[in-house]
């Protein structure tokens, strides 16, 4: 017989705890006889019931957050971008400086002057950046968005992971964080679900079952 | 002078569950319900509808949920029963009326009324 821990963890994404809890016994007092893929399907059907019922009640308001939150997050990057650039930029110059300046007075003088001369800055912080924007920024957007959306927290942010690519194909400089590929627009989507999941559970203060 | 409230309307399949939860008394849970569907209309509703039509009819204030009874079979959780509301009551009444008016004197070729 299937154990349920895993099932009332996922049907308590879209329904009370409490409730969740009792639609599993039910489902596994059913599945007697009927076997483990029949409970699975099962779940499964029965989670795209209710997120189906839950988009018949409240498509507009939840389209309108996904889509409004994505409108705070293109300036929100931009300048978290410009930001984050010209931090990482400084303290690579002044660390490149201080190691490789020939006299105090030089590094004081190219200092004050903003006269860095050196190399591009390395993988690990270009990819410190990209994570920050591609993955952190629309992480958290997603928990502010299933926020906005008490009680449907998951359908929420399945509705802006779908929104936001999108948008960030329609409009390609705006849409995804700079120097991102086309490869970024699925993570976008990936991280506003993954926010919105985080919220929700923690809307609930359930924990992921031990399924050791 | 202040008027009764007009008891929320109810589709087919929402009657159907009304009803089902009415025979089934104190004893009215998820697998009994749909048990109860099945033998009596001959049809296995998908527990996904019966469960989301469960929670509409409670959001309407037609039928009420209570936890208890957890078992073993079912892992050690609780079931969740239910029981109809006088307001769900008097809206399946209300709807059982308008078919039965609509019935009324009406021939259906080759259906012969019980």
């Amino acid at each position: 017989m299937p154990d349920g821990r895993v099932a009332e963890w996922m049907l308590s994404l879209v329904q009370p705890r409490q409730h969740a809890a009792a639609l599993v016994g039910d489902l596994l007092e059913q599945a007697r006889g009927r076997g483990a893929i029949w409970f699975s399907l099962t779940v499964l059907r029965t989670m795209a019931a209710f997120l189906v019922r839950s988009v018949d009640c409240s498509a507009l308001p939840i389209a309108t957050a996904a889509t409004f939150s994505w409108l705070i997050y293109i300036p929100v990057t931009m300048i978290a971008n410009l930001l984050l650039t010209a931090v990482v930029t400084l303290v690579w110059g002044v660390a490149y400086s201080l190691t490789h300046a020939r006299t105090m007075q030089q590094l004081t003088l190219d200092i004050l002057l903003m006269r860095f001369s050196w190399p591009s800055m390395p993988p690990i912080a270009e990819g410190t950046a990209l994570f920050v924007l591609a993955v952190w920024g629309p992480f958290t957007v997603g928990r502010h968005v299933a926020r906005a959306s008490a009680g449907r927290e998951l359908l929420a942010g399945m509705v802006a992971a779908v929104v936001w690519p999108v948008l960030a194909l329609a409009v390609p400089y705006l849409g995804r964080p700079m120097k991102a590929g086309t490869w970024a627009v699925p993570l976008l989507g990936f991280a506003v679900l993954a926010g919105a999941v985080s919220e929700r559970r923690a809307a609930l203060a359930i924990r992921l079952p031990d399924i050791s | 002078m202040a008027y009764p409230p007009v008891p929320a309307a109810l589709g087919e399949f929402e009657q159907v569950v009304v009803l089902a939860i009415l025979r089934l008394g104190d004893e009215a849970y998820g697998v009994t319900i749909r048990a109860e569907i099945e033998e009596r209309t001959e049809r296995a509703p998908a527990p996904g509808a019966l469960y989301t039509t469960l929670d509409r009819l409670e959001a309407k204030g037609l039928v009420r949920s209570r936890f208890a009874d957890p078992r073993l079979e079912r892992g050690g959780r609780v079931k969740r029963y239910f029981k109809v509301t006088p307001a769900g009551v008097h809206a399946v009444a209300r709807a059982q009326r308008a078919f039965t008016r609509l019935l009324d004197g009406l021939v259906l070729p080759g259906v012969t009324h019980a």
